[in-house]
């Protein structure tokens, strides 16, 4: 049992209220013994909603009462029996009236835990510091050439540049993005995706191990044994925190490396964003960017100069042929969070509104009820209760009501945010560190101080205002119209903030709409994707590890169901530069033509590369059994690379120079679609390579299957494990899994969260409307009875009804398209293929707000007409 | 001039004497509920305990921090001698009236 941890303004809000400390000691250690009890049966969240409600009543309970124990013989101040009473006597009414205490209290603790939980996610993601000393300081750099393609450095050049630069103070090498190795650990097999840092990267970062070292420079050293530090992600999730992790070994297959556990990085420590585990380079070179530390007052703009300048500078061969033009710099934080940022501020925007709408609407509810109690307040004034007086019950009310919600909204914000958690997409940066830190208090207190704030200022102004100066019949009625304003702005704000936010979910949902609807150039159906571990010790060459791959592939065809197979170059999704791209250059091309041609992927496939995944061949032919190692090189290129290698020609025949391990040149003999394959939201031109003429030595090999019938994963898994025990399968999914969790998982998260707070929204403006129109019908009983006495019509009455609700909406709607349009450009960076002005959803939304509004005043239209004048008149 | 208990103020300082050394917060609650069937109030049972120390009633005493409080003490409380007239007064008018009546105990229902 660990022990008892008491919220700790809860302690000090009793250690006040009680005054004694050893008697608020005493009380707060039999909690904390009832606590732990507590927390077992019934888990974290509720025991400390348990824990703050005893502390609730226990610090009422002192302070009506105990005064007198607390304060000895000088009784109890005036001031706090009065308001003690004023306390008791709201507690009675809202009692009195549980259904619509318990409305008020569910609207705002929805409000409250809705916005803290995202607020909370918000602050682990974005603002909550990265592990790592003075992270201002840290930047990332890259060299980019004229074409805006990384230049990549060794890591002799990159110490290089490190000891020359003034600005920089430690300089390291980072292998960015992460790839995919598959590991056993303890014949535990495991995908893990690993990053090549030099050994100095932890000193940039100035980072505490969680557990054990870092890497020491002897650990960088030729010869010297492997080692590895794991992320806090990977140590809680692969290896349950283990302590005894450390010196354990991750088993690369391929060429049975074994890289001893040397230390866990600090938790949130995601740079490059996704890694599992960091290694060093092996006595292969590997090419890398720049992270380094500048020094105290250096600016990122001087470090970039600085940096391209060292970096032209480097003339020796370098890992790409071009010559750096620019440099990029970004702070660290931009770069482990940066792409994540837009979605959250969406998401916290929404969040923030519907807080403000959750307020606007209690604040309604508060002053509807404010004037039922018209009379009672006449009364009292007339008894002579100061204004001051009624305001404050008014304040009290909206404080307990916000206190209550507050409690619950503690529990809201805690499944909210293990629900965000779970929808967020796993590759989100940092994701892990949402709810580290337990429920979040601080979030549920200050969305409970706002709403308490609001509502409690909105409601008293209003209240005073309204029913205060109501001594004379003549006043009534003006104090009436005053406070039907004040609802009415109160009504149309809920309008407008339902706008903005359904404004957002709407553009968010045609984004996700447009990226799903996208012709992907493949039939993403029925293919899934292998991932195979090799063990590549024993095997005397490429030839014969070809071979060994070739069985496999052959034996997995054989599988019933699978109607054909091809091996790939990695998993689908890997970004827009894909695994491998080259910049190729057609044969008759100038220098000058040459290098404006692009960058583009490269893919290598099996014969039935192009049937697998369903790409169509527009021209000339696919792969064939006879393109081997020792026949003649041939290349496939999509239909947009055709068009700008060989404009206007037919590319079938061409040859194309490809700066592979070294310059070759291989013929075109087939054309394909264009395809998002690497990236969703771009068709990237591509190039096909057929495996047997060139493979990279990838570090997981990939495969994809076509089946026609669903799931024979086991019987792939079967055949692979029965037919040589070098090969592992290690996973297997759909393509359509890929498709998922990739590029859609982040829009859709998007969609849904502020899609649900535009629904909640929507509901919220329709319930606060209802309710003030319904007043209103009801106070103007009078006025309706008279008028339909003199003989108005139905139609007359229905009509000024629906007339007065729709004139505050339209308002309403007006106000809300501003902010809408605003948020608009805040999306603009996650949209995709939809104007942050699209006109459909600036129409659509408020004429979805204006018909649901419309429907919300069907009760008090039909009461107005259903109004007796005999009765109508009798009344009051 | 010991004044009449009332009734929680007399099952309190009962518990307490039959808690001897280990009475504090928690466990007057507990033989509260347990032996005398009475849930009271966290709020209600601190109020008295501190109105019976403010009559003179009860002496108090800290213990030692401990984990499972969340290092937090515990504070006994020890019948003062005041406290235990009291308590013989209250409980002999008590048995005074009961006397002659304990079939009423038996099955009163």
């Amino acid at each position: 049992m660990t022990a008892p941890v008491l919220p700790r303004s809860a302690a000090r809000l009793l250690r006040w209220a009680v005054g004694s400390p050893d008697v608020a000691e005493g009380i707060l250690g039999d909690l904390a013994e009832d606590f732990s009890a507590t927390e077992l049966r019934r888990g974290r969240t509720l025991t400390l909603v348990w824990c703050w409600i005893q502390v609730l009543m226990l610090v009422a309970v002192f302070l009506v009462r105990g005064r007198s124990v607390r304060g000895g013989a000088g009784g109890v101040p005036g001031m706090i029996t009065g308001l003690l009473d004023e306390v008791r006597q709201v507690v009675r009414s809202l009692r009195r009236s549980p259904g619509f205490t318990a409305l008020c209290v569910v609207v705002l603790a929805l409000g409250i835990g809705a916005s803290s939980a995202v607020f909370d996610g918000f602050r682990s993601v974005v603002l909550a510091d990265l592990p790592v000393a003075d992270p201002d300081r840290i930047v990332t750099l890259s060299l980019n050439d004229a074409q805006g393609r990384d230049v990549l450095l060794t890591p002799d050049q990159i110490a290089a540049v490190g000891a020359q630069a003034q600005l920089l103070s430690v300089v390291a090498g980072v292998r960015n993005p992460t790839s995919t190795m598959p590991v056993t650990e303890s014949e535990r097999p495991l995908l893990l995706d690993f990053a090549f840092v030099t050994w100095d990267v932890f000193s940039v970062l100035d980072a505490r191990p969680a557990l054990g070292r870092f890497f020491h420079a002897a650990d960088g050293e030729e010869g010297a044994p492997p080692v590895t530090v794991i992320s806090h992600r990977t140590w809680q999730r692969d290896f349950a925190g283990a302590e005894d992790v450390l010196g354990r070994r991750l088993v690369v297959t391929q060429y049975q490396g074994s890289y001893e556990i040397i230390g866990v990085a600090p938790a949130g420590l995601d740079y490059p964003v996704g890694v599992d585990y960091w290694i060093l380079p092996g006595p292969r070179r590997q090419a890398m960017g720049l992270i380094a530390r500048m020094v105290p007052g250096g600016s990122e703009a001087a470090a970039g100069s600085e940096f391209l300048a060292l970096g032209q500078a480097i003339d020796e061969e370098r890992e790409s042929p071009s010559e750096p033009t620019a440099a990029v710099v970004r702070s660290l934080t931009e770069a482990v969070v940066g792409g994540a940022r837009p979605i959250l501020v969406a998401i916290a925007a929404a969040a923030g509104l519907l807080l403000l709408l959750t307020c606007a609407n209690v604040s309604g509810l508060l002053l509807i009820r404010a004037s039922r109690r018209a009379r009672d307040v006449t009364v009292r004034r007339a008894l002579g209760a100061s204004r001051g007086r009624i305001a404050r019950s008014v304040l009290i009310e909206s404080g307990l009501l916000g206190l209550g919600a507050g409690v619950v909204g503690l529990a809201v914000s805690d499944s909210g945010l293990r629900l965000l958690v779970t929808l967020l997409p796993g590759e989100f940066p940092r994701a892990a560190m949402i709810g580290e830190s337990g429920p979040p208090f601080g979030a549920v207190l200050l969305a409970t101080a706002v709403v308490v704030t609001i509502t409690a200022t909105v409601a008293s102004v209003a209240t005073i205002r309204g029913g205060g100066g109501a001594a004379s019949p003549a006043r009534h009625t003006a104090a009436r119209l005053g406070s039907g304003r004040a609802r009415r702005t109160l009504v149309g704000s809920q309008v407008a903030l339902a706008v903005v936010v359904l404004f957002g979910a709407g553009l968010l949902t045609r984004t996700f709409q447009q990226l799903s609807g996208l012709p992907l150039g493949y039939e993403a159906n029925g293919v899934s994707v292998l991932e195979l571990g090799i063990d590549r010790q024993g095997l005397a060459g490429p030839a014969e590890l070809t071979d060994l791959l070739s069985g496999a592939f052959a034996r997995m065809r054989a599988v019933q169901g699978v109607t054909s197979v091809t091996p790939l170059m990695a998993r689908p999704f890997t970004g827009e530069g894909g695994v491998y791209s080259v910049t190729p250059v057609a044969s008759g091309q100038t220098a000058d033509e040459a290098s404006r041609n692009p960058r583009v992927p490269l893919e290598s496939g099996g014969t039935e590369l192009f049937q697998t995944l369903g790409i169509p061949i527009t021209s000339g032919r696919g792969f064939r059994e006879t393109d081997r190692d020792d026949s003649p090189n041939v290349v496939v290129v999509s239909e947009a690379l055709a068009t700008q290698l060989w404009p206007g020609r037919d590319p079938v025949g061409e040859r194309v120079r490809l700066r592979l391990a070294r310059d070759t040149w291989w013929t075109v003999v087939g054309v394909a679609g264009e395809t998002r394959f690497r990236a969703l939201r771009e068709e990237t031109p591509t190039l096909y390579l057929p495996w047997r003429q060139f493979q990279i030595l990838p570090m997981a090999w990939t495969a994809a299957v076509r089946m026609d019938r669903a799931a024979p994963a086991g019987a792939l898994a079967d055949v692979v494990r029965r037919y040589d025990p070098r090969v592992y399968l290690w996973r297997i999914t759909s393509l359509q899994e890929h498709l998922g969790r990739g590029p859609l998982a982040t829009p859709r998260t998007a969609a849904v969260l502020v899609g649900l707070f535009g629904v909640s929204a929507l509901a919220l403006a329709a319930l606060g409307l209802y309710g003030v129109m319904m007043l209103a019908v009801q106070q103007q009983t009078r006025e309706l009875g008279i008028r339909r006495a003199l003989g108005a019509s139905d139609r007359v009455l229905r009509l000024d009804v629906l007339g007065d609700t729709l004139q505050t909406s339209l308002l309403g709607c007006i106000v809300g398209i501003t902010g809408a349009l605003f948020l608009g450009q805040l999306l603009t960076p996650i949209l995709f293929d939809v104007s942050p002005m699209d006109p459909a959803t600036l129409l659509g939304v408020p004429a979805l707000i204006l018909s649901v509004t419309a429907l919300a005043t069907y009760a008090p239209v039909r009461r107005a007409t259903r109004i007796d004048p005999r009765v109508a008149l009798q009344e009051q | 001039m010991a004044k009449h208990l009332g009734e929680l103020e007399h099952l309190i300082l009962l518990s307490i004497v039959r808690l001897g050394p280990e009475a504090y917060g928690m466990s007057v609650l507990r033989e509260l509920k347990e032996r005398a069937g009475r849930g009271v109030s966290r709020g209600g049972l601190y109020l008295v305990l501190e109105r019976l120390v403010q009559k003179g009633y009860l002496d108090t005493r800290m213990g030692t921090p401990s984990a499972e409080r969340g290092g937090r003490a515990k504070r006994f409380f020890e019948l003062t001698a005041d406290g235990m007239d009291a308590l013989r007064v209250s409980g002999r008018s008590l048995m005074a009236l009961w006397d002659g009546y304990e079939g009423l105990l038996e099955d009163g229902r």
